[in-house]
């Protein structure tokens, strides 16, 4: 739901993945890392939710 | 109007006069002109400020958390409920807020709660002093004016769209008869919502919220939101930074407490008429409630045996939106 | 007659832009503007017309010399990356147009807090001494409109630089300081049967507008009160979220937080709200307001006596904001006159 939830709110559809492994499951893991890595690059530095820091006048930019 | 004030009213001092509990919280009459306020009620005397309208907005589920005292000392409350309100006593009692024997639901079948707001807007720039109900209208009068409006075309957002206007459980009921609404699109706003691309809504959804002002009326006002520390008021860790000059946190701070309404929220709409802002919360928490339903077929609050749908695991779950192999 | 119309002016309301037009060119033009169906204070980018057809903005403009977030100091580690220096012409002057004399009161109000003999907020004193203030008597006083209780009053002057009425197809313009008349100057000459229609229009107001009656005897009367048990009955509704206070134009409690990002910090000044059960945990855990009783009753007693001990002043101005918005209906006229009565 919170997956379908970010997409509703416009976040990327793949920048936030859900999975479900067991520890024995170690070639399915690194199947599911790798993959989440490719589409998060794919997509790009965040620019939604993300902390910015402050500019010069002390304000949040 | 005064049939159901006259009905309430004998309940209430019957079950005072029994002592089958100690407090009834019901409405009064408020202060301005549109507004019914919640009231509580000890003894017998005091039943007559009892009142049903159609401006008995608030859901009373809220105050059921702050009498855990009482309710851990086996006191009972008796609630006047509409169909939202006892679909959240129902959500307290699964969370094991309060015993089902603990809160006395006297129920009152709901035709939909008036948008004071919208009402206000009708007649601006009128400014209303006094108002009067009937059965399918409501007369405000004010400054050089009186207008005779139908309450259909003022209700509020989430109760054109509520599909549960009766209480869904109770012990006294007043008998009325209401329809429950049919064909209600429930998914029309969420839909409309959705069919935006994904930057579009973005942009909406930041937009909305850049307003916040950080109140919280959104959550105070919530039956579903009564942990003892919220996640904003934490300080170690300090999940959220506190200024209103981040973005950011402002969208956080809404994504998150709408999400731990995830499967618990039984859209009252009561967020969304607290915030002074006008905040769009209840899409927010719609978009939710129709997942629930759609992914698990489960609705808040309608199933005193149930169990919150996110307490329970079900091998049928859907896998919607999961990691899947290619 | 004719030496007090010197300084009346008018403008006709199609004009209105041109004025603003004309006053942006030395000041920063904060005013009311339409957000989604009511009205918040703005700054005015160019060519964007105030929104005058209101009847007083959802959140007070307290915010334009008491901001809800401001940062008080920025670090780099532990030296100090910017310490404010503030000198005279540090930043753009401000007019506010539009304010109504509640809202002015209530800033009057706040001056005695953050700018007295003992303390000076400099942070404060400089937003405040760079604002003009254009305030805009009301025409329409809301029912829960309660100011003419405080020594105020719809088309009260005080604290304003100039004033604009509303007659209809034009605004008059007085200047009431120096600093006003000078503004308002190049503006057309006003005469007396613009300033009759004022008085017309003032009197319906004054008439229209509630007072709670001896007002001046609620903090006399709440110095006995602090175990009364009529604190438990009041609050029993209050779900205590902190749109009374927020929307206040005279609360005035905050919170100084730092916030780090690495190395790199910066301390802010955060609004905080009594209604809050935060607002006085320890950090021992200690909690001494535990119950909304307290915390309602730290909010009634604030205003309505702490505040006029220690400032000779009652830190309400009537404006209403929390009557309307509470999602209870709160009404601290009510609660007045309960406490009056016991």
């Amino acid at each position: 739901m919170l997956k379908k939830y970010l997409e509703f709110l416009g976040i990327e559809k793949d920048r936030f993945h859900v999975a479900w492994l067991s520890s024995a499951e170690a070639e399915r893991f690194v199947k599911i890392a790798n993959n989440t890595i490719e589409s998060v690059k794919k997509l790009g530095p965040a620019k939604k939710l993300v902390r910015k820091n402050f500019n010069s006048d002390g304000k949040r930019i | 109007m005064e049939k159901i004030d006259k009905k309430i009213r004998e309940i209430a001092s019957k079950l005072l006069k029994e002592g089958k509990v100690k407090l009834i919280i019901g409405f009064e009459k408020g202060t301005l002109p549109l507004k019914a306020r919640p009231t509580f009620v000890r003894k017998p005397e005091e039943v007559e400020k009892l009142i049903w309208s159609s401006l008995c907005e608030n859901n009373l589920a809220v105050y059921i958390p702050f009498y855990r005292k009482q309710l851990d000392n086996a006191e009972k409350i008796g609630v006047i409920a509409k169909g939202c309100d006892t679909r959240s006593l129902i959500l307290h009692i699964q969370e094991n807020i309060a015993k089902r024997e603990q809160i006395v639901i006297i129920g009152v079948p709901c035709e939909g709660m008036l948008d004071r707001k919208k009402i206000e807007r009708e007649v601006t720039p009128g400014i209303i002093t006094e108002s009067t109900e009937n059965d399918d209208s409501i007369t405000v009068k004010g400054n050089g004016f009186e207008k005779t409006l139908k309450k259909k075309d003022f209700l509020c957002e989430d109760c054109i769209i509520c599909s549960h206007r009766k209480p869904i459980v109770y012990d006294e009921i007043v008998d009325i008869e209401i329809k429950e609404p049919e064909g209600v699109d429930v998914l029309n706003k969420v839909n409309e919502f959705e069919s935006k691309e994904p930057e579009e809504r973005w942009k909406a959804f930041t937009e909305e919220v850049s307003r916040c002002i950080r109140c919280y009326a959104c959550r105070n006002a919530c039956p579903a939101c009564y942990c003892n520390e919220c996640f904003v008021d934490c300080s170690r860790p300090q999940w959220l930074g506190t200024t209103v000059d981040s973005e950011t946190d402002l969208q956080l701070f809404q994504i998150i407490r709408t999400f731990h309404l995830a499967g618990r929220c039984v859209n009252c709409g009561s967020c969304s008429r607290a915030c002074p802002m006008d905040i769009d919360i209840s899409l927010l928490v719609s978009k939710l409630s129709t997942d629930a339903k759609q992914y698990f077929g489960y609705e808040t609050g309608v199933d005193i045996e149930g169990k919150p749908v996110l307490n329970k695991y079900s091998e049928d779950d859907s896998n919607e939106g999961f990691f899947e192999e290619r | 007659m004719k030496d007090s119309l010197k300084n009346v002016k008018y403008i006709e309301k199609d004009k209105i832009l041109d004025f603003i037009k004309v006053l942006q060119k030395d000041y920063t033009v904060i005013a009311p503007k339409k957000v989604k169906d009511f009205v918040l204070f703005g700054e005015l980018k160019d060519n964007e017309e105030p929104y005058l057809d209101f009847l007083n903005s959802r959140q007070s403009p307290k915010e334009f010399y008491f901001p809800q977030t401001e940062t008080i100091v920025e670090y780099e580690g532990i030296i100090d990356k910017r310490v404010p220096k503030f000198s005279e012409n540090d930043m753009k002057k401000r007019i506010i147009f539009g304010i109504r004399p509640c809202d002015v009161k209530s800033t009057l109000i706040l001056d005695k807090l953050f700018v007295n003999e003992d303390y000076i907020d400099d942070y404060y004193k400089r937003l405040r001494d760079n604002t003009l203030i254009f305030s805009f008597g009301c025409n329409n006083p809301k029912t829960t409109c309660f100011c003419a209780s405080f020594e105020c009053g719809p088309f009260s002057e005080e604290g304003s630089d100039a004033f604009i009425t509303d007659i209809g197809d034009k605004f008059i313009i007085e200047g009431i300081t120096e600093q006003g008349n000078k503004i308002i100057d190049k503006l057309p000459d006003g005469d007396g049967g613009m300033l009759k229609k004022k008085k017309e229009i003032k009197k319906n107001s004054d008439n229209v507008v509630s007072c709670i009656e001896n007002i001046q005897k609620i903090p006399e009367k709440l110095r006995g009160m602090f175990e009364n048990p009529v604190w438990e009955e009041i609050s029993e509704r209050c779900l205590g979220c902190g749109v009374c206070t927020y929307l206040c134009p005279t609360c005035h409690c905050f919170d100084i937080q730092d916030e780090m990002i690495g190395e790199d910090g910066r301390r802010v000044k955060n609004w905080d709200s009594c209604m809050f059960p935060i607002f006085t945990l320890h950090g021992s855990g200690h909690q001494p307001r535990e119950f909304r009783f307290q915390r309602m009753r730290q909010r009634i007693m604030h205003k309505f006596n702490y505040y006029e001990e220690n400032f000779n002043i009652i830190a309400c101005s009537g404006c209403g904001r929390c009557v309307t918005e509470c999602p209870v209906n709160i009404d601290v006229r009510e609660i007045l006159e309960k406490i009056k009565k016991l």
